[in-house]
């Protein structure tokens, strides 16, 4: 069972070309690439000319610049949590409280499932008075596999959450 | 020297994979803030750069974005006036590639389980409170304070000025068996220190 790695592939792909660009643009400025003076134009007044005349060009940077402004939109949604909270299990939820009907000032039980029913995403708040441990064996032992066997079977993961408020 | 691991394929992967590490992988921190931030300027970036040239190709600029500016500053420019822009560039790209590789450290402590499909964690802030709770209930402390360190737990009492130290040692213990009791991976050594009210 892993995190999320989206944003991590993501932020290492940005960094990675700008990382990239920045060397490269050190580098040419410093004049250590051979054959690449430094004192040549960032655009050089050919290319520009060349991409001004023919309107294609433009077009084809427009649609590049689109696609990449969809996959990023698509990152920033998934980042926001889009598609990766899951729904809510209303008899999961139910099983929860009832199995923790012994901590008094139990608060935020929520169940919820993640995708095709691939994960578990289980929260709850306890008061600081409660006894954490008893309440996490008891979630180790029984609440969560009879809740995946509600929701699916045995196979499937869960992701705990556990909050003591004041 | 040939060891059972080499021997057997599944072995290894079995070995190495503890209920730390288990734990450590599922609740590892998903960089959400850097990648809300980074792809948000992207996408406004991206999309806005796609209006304008679109916008100006169809004869009406909508002037959100210089692109003219930009084109006019780069034929003027040479590489040579470039260096800073390109370390700053340099310096942004190494701080999200750090992010990216850096595992960091979860919001949420491990905690044992029974099961290896199942992760349980608890807030910082939960064990926290939890701790000075237990901290509290021992006769003749007023106040707790406990921080969570990388290795270690310090948890600070503020007593009357009657206090001894068997105080700290039912302190240290009430602390220990709530750790124990929760089954918390990773938390090290517990360092109650006493302050003393009124001295």
């Amino acid at each position: 069972m892993r995190q999320y790695a989206g944003n991590r592939v993501g932020l290492a792909v940005v960094g990675t070309l700008l990382l990239g660009a920045g060397a490269y643009a050190w580098l040419r400025g410093q004049d250590r690439l051979d054959g690449l003076p430094s004192r040549a134009k960032v655009l050089p007044e050919r290319t520009a000319h060349a991409v001004a005349e023919q309107s294609w060009a433009l077009w084809a940077v427009a649609l590049v610049l689109l696609v990449l402004a969809f996959v990023t939109l698509r990152w920033l949604l998934l980042s926001l949590g889009w598609g990766r909270r899951g729904a809510r299990s209303g008899t999961g939820t139910a099983m929860l409280c009832v199995g923790l009907k012994d901590v008094e000032g139990l608060a935020r039980a929520t169940v919820r499932v993640v995708g095709e029913a691939t994960r578990l995403r289980i929260g709850l708040t306890c008061p600081a008075t409660a006894d954490v441990g008893s309440v996490a064996t008891k979630l180790d032992r029984e609440i969560v596999s009879r809740i995946r066997r509600e929701v699916r079977d045995d196979d499937l993961a869960a992701i705990v959450r556990i909050h003591v408020r004041r | 020297m040939t060891t059972l691991q080499q021997i057997l394929p599944g072995a290894a992967v079995a070995a190495q994979d503890t209920p730390l590490r288990r734990s450590r992988r599922a609740l590892r921190p998903a960089r959400t803030p850097a990648a809300v931030l980074v792809a948000a300027v992207l996408t406004a970036g991206l999309g806005l750069t796609t209006a304008e040239i679109v916008s100006a190709l169809l004869g009406k600029s909508l002037g959100w974005v210089p692109v003219d500016r930009a084109v006019a500053w780069a034929s003027r420019s040479s590489w040579n006036e470039l260096p800073p822009v390109g370390l700053a560039l340099a310096g942004v790209g190494a701080a999200l590639l750090l992010l990216a590789l850096v595992p960091g450290r979860s919001r949420l402590v491990p905690v044992e389980t029974t099961d290896p499909l199942i992760v349980v964690g608890i807030t910082r802030v939960g064990l926290r409170r939890t701790l000075r709770a237990v901290a509290q209930e021992v006769d003749g402390v007023h106040k707790a304070r406990v921080r969570l360190r990388r290795r270690r737990i310090e948890v600070t009492v503020v007593t009357g000025p009657e206090s001894s130290g068997s105080m700290l040692k039912q302190v240290g213990t009430a602390v220990g068996d709530r750790l124990a009791g929760v089954g918390t991976l990773e938390t090290g050594e517990v360092v109650v220190r006493l302050r003393r009210k009124g001295l």
